[in-house]
């Protein structure tokens, strides 16, 4: 009788111990580090920032208390670093809902889940406030609310770069 | 005496012979020979137009166009291989479209993910002769990436081909697949399977899309 109370005390023990090991999810916690700390004295709000994947923390396992589907970055020009204000990414998903969002003044767009939560994939597609340009995007989103997880700076194999509304031209102006 | 000494001499001798087996044996192992996988033909007239199809498909950045995946596929719509181009089939954009060195890096790693499971599967395929439904000695539902597709594997991206069939006729996707695993692309269920999947609502009709 001892000997089996001696075991459940060190099994309730062990669990007690190993418990909160088992709720950190290591791999989101990296994620987050590597984002760094708050950029330009920016505080934390709807312009801070700009190009990170903002569901990393905004996606229910934290920091951020606030919950995204979708959230990003939109810049003026292709390369360049000025945000697009004020322009309007439009956000269907396959079942025909769409989202419209503006972009702010740094450029950041974000949907609450409360308001949208899509059904994956996702076709996006973003205009300037004035309507004269127009990005749509060649493929679609599968899985992914960050659009800086693929659209990361800089371009490269494994990134389309960030997203912009105007293509640079050749002797990088705007087009 | 003499046996004693023969004895150890002998034992000595066995023990050499056993570290010297060995050692052979850790330097020839199995990672030294060819594994022969007897998979569906990798030319590009017959696994070009699967790899399209599945890149378009599958192959997004935030899916199956990440180094971090088992089945990792390459190409215009998602990673690139040359670490000099970016993820669009447009030049202008960087990119440019999906070449064959990307065709065969997603063969090899299509068929490389269950080399058993492929031989097996191709072997029971490849006398149906690109018909679908295929032969019943065809078992293409066996590969784990035809169990996700389908849904019947649990899968992140979910559920991306009906069996049942779309609009009357077989899916597309399905089609394409089955019948490369039977050695006989249908082309044209390829070319059609890229068409999905198909978005309900048509972008603004004022915005000037790239």
């Amino acid at each position: 009788m001892r000997a089996l109370q001696a075991k459940i005390a060190c099994a309730v023990a062990s669990a007690l111990v190993l418990a909160p090991f088992a709720c950190v999810d290591t791999t989101h916690e990296d994620a987050v580090q590597a984002l760094g700390p708050e950029q330009g004295g920016v505080p934390p709000g709807p312009f801070h920032r700009p190009g990170q994947p903002c569901v990393t923390c905004h996606g229910g396992s934290g920091p951020a208390s606030q919950q995204f589907s979708v959230g990003g970055t939109v810049y003026s020009v292709q390369g360049g670093g000025q945000p697009a204000v004020g322009a309007v990414v439009q956000i269907e998903d396959i079942t025909g809902s769409v989202w419209n969002v503006p972009t702010n003044a740094a450029g950041n767009f974000y949907v609450l889940l409360s308001d949208y939560s899509p059904k994956y994939p996702t076709s996006m597609q973003v205009t300037s406030v004035d309507g004269s340009q127009s990005q749509a995007m060649a493929s679609f989103a599968l899985r992914d609310g960050s659009c800086a997880d693929c659209h990361k700076n800089p371009q490269g194999p494994n990134s389309q770069g960030p997203i912009y509304l105007a293509l640079a031209s050749a002797d990088g102006g705007t087009p | 005496m003499r046996v004693g000494r023969l004895g150890i001499a002998l034992a000595a001798a066995s023990a050499a012979a056993a570290c010297a087996f060995a050692w052979l044996g850790a330097c020839s192992g199995v990672q030294q020979q060819r594994v022969g996988i007897d998979a569906p033909p990798s030319d590009d007239a017959v696994f070009g137009p699967v790899a399209d199809m599945l890149v378009h498909r599958c192959g997004s950045l935030d899916c199956h166009g990440q180094p971090g995946r088992n089945l990792r596929m390459w190409g215009c719509d998602g990673m690139r291989l040359d670490p000099n181009e970016a993820p669009s089939c447009r030049k202008q954009q960087g990119g440019g479209p999906t070449t064959v060195a990307e065709h065969y890096a997603t063969y090899r790693s299509l068929v490389g993910l269950e080399p058993n499971v492929m031989t097996a599967v191709y072997d029971g395929c490849k006398t149906s002769g690109g018909a679908y439904p295929p032969s019943p000695s065809c078992h293409p539902e066996l590969l784990t990436f035809v169990q996700k597709a389908r849904g019947i594997e649990a899968h992140k991206g979910g559920q991306l081909i009906d069996v049942s069939g779309v609009d009357g006729g077989p899916d597309p996707q399905d089609v394409c697949i089955v019948t490369w695993l039977e050695g006989a692309t249908d082309k044209q269920a390829c070319s059609e399977a890229l068409l999905i999947p198909s978005f309900p609502v048509p972008p603004t009709p004022d915005a000037s899309v790239e």
